[in-house]
């Protein structure tokens, strides 16, 4: 068993298994990229780069790294690229996953004129009011995995309070009876308690309904998950520039006031590469619509591990940089060498 | 050295073949035309080649006269030269949809305009681009559009509306008014310029050679005056004009064309002088496509990869410049003849589309940011470089491996070489690619979005960065790693040319053209072949035991 284990760990760490990540992750990333012509940028960031078995994929790369990191250990003063470019990758995904689980990015849409402080998130979720209970908002992903009526393909929430059950029962295109609208998408929902069903309900996306069960009922909202800024922000006024004499946009730029109860109003102009920095949060503008008003649609993000991001990079460039200049010059200008005399070894 | 002394006379003998010219002050004069302050005389070659066809080596002529010139005449006698037959029409099958008599090719301005059928077509083509307007365009319709914009731009300088050369006045920045407005608008500024409009136009009219240079001249000169006062200096427009005269990318094509036949001439009959030569003329190539390079930065005031075109032009330079710092550092002069024809066939599909590399366009708002542009940008297509140039020194050695040329060890010495390209190419395109991240992060919000482009970057890099892993493990051999070099340019060639032309989608797709991809796909298949051949070739002599 001891040296199963031990053969394992040395694959693991081995040049072969690199090999195999490096081109596995290379073809999955063209495929992708395929992908989003034929399906959208949607479907590729649901189907592949946020699916389980991409992530998976990329944890697999990351053991890979410190298996080789590990195996060398302790590191030679002449390994120095190895490890700077090896370990700062490790740094990089690290930094990566920091901002993933800890930090936000969201959208704040304002027309013109208005103010807000709530950051919608690229997520859908249900949110639920119990009447004498605190609100309660459950994360879904009914795209991926879609609700359907049967036993087992139902989801199923408990409600705060005990007693109540929330089932998920269908999920897909639904048009109002009568209305000529286009179909939403919606969710079908009932309550449960103890044995009994109460009536089901269409519930569609961006929209809240009241689901009861006897005497019992509950407001229900299938919305994006919203979070509050310690902030407000107002768009005061929004300017696109074109090149003279054409109608080729130069650049946009809004002018924002943000009145936050700790620093206090202040004016800041965004433009295309300007985006605004406050606490910690930055603000880009992503989009315009020109309907009835213009609405300027804001990215918010909060990236807590971007600086391990950026230490990461630097380690990488500085760690390749010396591998190979190092191997240049240990490589004599003309040398005779068979491809037979190239072995796998373990030792760099 | 005596290479570098051939390369700098090629140079300078080019250089005194400049002749003296008439209107030479009245080129520069700025003229705005689609968002951009550009010399007269690159605006009339532009009208030129609409007129005439774009021509791969010769300079743009209309009926015998050069672009400026030509334009003049335009203005002097509309009414000759509405019925003059000089617009081309080489599309067959474009003549036959727009009715058009099959048998000719040259139209007149007249004829064309009063065409039913054509206007119909345009009209048609119009409606179907207002309902669906980001459908990209049949190459038939784009050929139909281009036609009618011809013929728009032909009207717009035969009644001077078109004519953008009155610099704007104090208080209506940006408003640049046609020359036609010296006939409605007489104001204080006007009334100077209407008397040298009218005697150049009669000068031009009256065939009068020795009137129109003088005449051409002090018209130049007060709108040069007027332009400074309006804040427009002639600043680069005399490089420009300069750039166009010259044509330096043409020179430099021919220098390096001749270098690689010298080389390979060279090889065949094993004469050093032709080796020499090779090296030289690919210098004098260096040099010319360095300086026209320079031109073209300095002419559009950011670094020349904006568009596709203009990243072939920088690609190739750096691959020659990746192969004279690896030819010196390994001295292997055929390097630099080598990667000369490679520069060369890069530079004919560039000048196949237009002599300067590409018309000037205004940037786009997310290009505006000039630093990480230059930077992030410079870099990762320096990278293509090192993987272009990795390309063709991947193709002598299949070439060598399959015909068993020379002794092992020049072969191990390609493989040197080839191993070197790829690591030079990685590191840059990995620099590059995390530069890009720190762009898009303080740009759009994230260092890494999955992004079309992106990803295509990174998946390209991480097949070369597979190769060289496994080159490290000892599975790839000298043959191998050729064959890897070459298999993996495709990723390259992707993540180039197909995420922005063929799939368009995401946040870099801003450099849409019409790609015809039919004449890539046959290249890539013959390569491709070739590659399939030179295994066999090498598996068979392996399996008859010769080492």
């Amino acid at each position: 068993m001891r040296r199963v284990l031990d053969r394992l760990w040395r694959h693991l760490g081995a040049l072969p298994l690199a090999v195999l990540l490096l081109l596995a992750l290379a073809f999955t990333g063209l495929a992708a990229t395929l992908y989003e012509a034929r399906h959208g940028t949607t479907a590729v960031q649901r189907d592949v780069y946020r699916a389980p078995w991409f992530t998976l994929l990329l944890a697999l790369l990351a053991l890979n790294l410190v298996a080789a990191l590990a195996q060398r250990y302790p590191w030679r003063a002449r390994q120095a690229g190895f490890v700077l470019a090896h370990a700062g990758l490790l740094v990089l995904l690290a930094g990566a996953w920091v901002s993933r689980a800890f930090g936000l990015d969201g959208e704040l849409a304002l027309p013109q004129g208005a103010t807000s402080d709530r950051v919608t998130l690229r997520a859908t979720s249900l949110q639920v009011l119990v009447p004498g209970q605190e609100p309660v908002l459950f994360p879904v992903a009914f795209e991926r995995n879609p609700p359907a009526p049967g036993l087992g393909r139902e989801v199923r929430f408990s409600l705060p309070g005990g007693e109540l059950v929330l089932v998920a029962e269908d999920y897909g295109p639904w048009r109002q009876d009568d209305a000529g609208a286009a179909p939403t998408l919606a969710v079908k929902l009932r309550l449960e308690a103890g044995g009994q069903r109460g009536t089901s309900l269409w519930l569609p996306w961006l929209d809240a309904r009241t689901l009861s069960l006897g005497a019992r009922t509950v407001r229900v909202g299938f919305l994006a998950p919203e979070v509050a800024l310690p902030f407000r922000v107002t768009l005061l006024a929004f300017e696109t520039l074109h090149y003279p004499g054409s109608q080729r946009p130069a650049s946009y730029s809004s002018l924002v006031a943000i009145a936050d109860p700790e620093r206090g109003l202040s004016r800041h102009t965004l433009s295309m590469n300007r985006p605004l920095h406050h606490r910690g949060y930055v603000l880009f503008q992503a989009g315009l619509t020109n309907t009835e008003a213009v609405t300027v649609t804001f990215t918010v993000v909060r990236a807590p591990g971007l600086p391990a991001v950026y230490l990461g990079a630097l380690l990488v460039v500085a760690g390749t940089a010396h591998l190979f200049w190092s191997g240049s010059r240990s490589t004599p200008r003309a040398r005779l060498v068979s491809s037979s005399a190239r072995r796998y070894d373990a030792r760099p | 050295m005596r290479a570098l002394g051939l390369a700098l006379c090629v140079v300078s003998v080019g250089a005194c073949a400049v002749r003296a010219d008439d209107l030479a002050t009245l080129r520069a004069v700025a003229v705005l035309d689609d968002g951009r302050v550009q010399p007269f005389d690159t605006w009339a070659r532009e009208n030129a080649r609409r007129v005439s066809g774009p021509g791969l080596l010769r300079a743009e002529s209309v009926m015998g006269l050069e672009p400026v010139a030509w334009t003049l005449a335009l203005m002097a006698d509309p009414q000759r030269w509405r019925r003059a037959a000089m617009i081309r029409v080489a599309d067959a099958s474009l003549r036959a949809r727009t009715g058009l008599p099959v048998e000719r090719v040259l139209f007149s301005h007249e004829e064309l305009a009063a065409s039913p059928t054509l206007r119909r077509a345009l009209e048609d083509l119009q409606a179907r681009r207002r309902q669906a307007p980001a459908r990209q365009l049949a190459p038939l319709d784009s050929e139909l559009l281009a036609l009618g914009d011809t013929l728009a731009v032909l009207a717009g300088v035969f009644d001077q509306t078109g004519v953008h050369v009155l610099p704007p006045r104090p208080g209506e920045a940006g408003v640049w008014r046609a020359l036609s407005d010296l006939d409605v608008q007489p104001s204080a500024s006007d009334a100077t310029l209407y008397p040298l409009r009218e005697a150049l136009l009669q000068a031009v009219r009256a065939g009068a050679a020795a009137r129109v240079g003088p005449a051409a001249a002090a018209l130049a000169q007060e709108l040069e005056r007027l332009a400074l006062a309006a804040g427009q200096p002639v600043g680069t427009r005399r490089w420009e004009v300069h750039s166009n005269r010259v044509r330096p990318l043409m020179w430099a094509w021919l220098a390096y064309a001749l270098g690689a036949v010298a080389l390979l001439a060279g090889v065949a009959v094993r004469v050093a002088r032709c080796g020499r030569l090779g090296l030289g003329l690919g210098l004098a190539g260096f040099l010319l496509h360095s300086y026209a390079i320079g031109l073209r930065v300095v002419i559009a005031g950011r670094p020349p990869v904006a568009t596709l075109h203009e990243s072939v032009l920088w690609v190739a330079w750096g691959s020659v410049l990746l192969a004279c710092v690896l030819a010196a550092t390994y001295r292997v002069p055929s390097l630099v003849g080598g990667a000369g024809g490679l520069a060369s066939a890069c530079l004919l599909v560039v000048l196949a589309a237009h002599p300067l590399g590409g018309a000037l366009e205004p940037l786009v708002p997310v290009l505006r940011d000039n630093v990480w542009l230059s930077v992030h940008v410079l870099t990762i297509t320096l990278g293509y470089s090192a993987f272009l140039l990795a390309l063709a020194v991947a193709h002598v050695a299949l070439l060598a491996h399959a015909l068993r040329l020379r002794d092992a060890g020049w072969r191990a010495r390609l493989a040197l070489l080839l191993y070197r390209c790829v690591q030079v190419g990685t590191w840059l395109g990995v620099t590059g690619l995390l530069m890009g991240g720190f762009w898009a992060s303080r740009a759009w919000g994230r260092f890494w979005g999955w992004d079309a482009k992106e990803t295509a970057t990174l998946a390209s890099l991480l097949v070369y960065l597979g190769l060289l892993h496994a080159r490290r493990a000892g599975l790839l051999g000298d043959f191998g790693l050729a064959v890897a070099s070459v298999l993996a340019f495709l990723g390259v060639l992707w993540t180039w040319y197909g995420v922005n032309f063929v799939l368009r989608v995401g946040l870099h797709s801003y450099g849409f053209a019409s790609g015809e991809q039919t004449w890539l796909v046959v290249v890539l298949a013959c390569d491709l072949a070739f590659v399939a051949a030179a295994s066999l070739a090498v598996r068979w002599r392996r399996l008859r035991g010769s080492d």
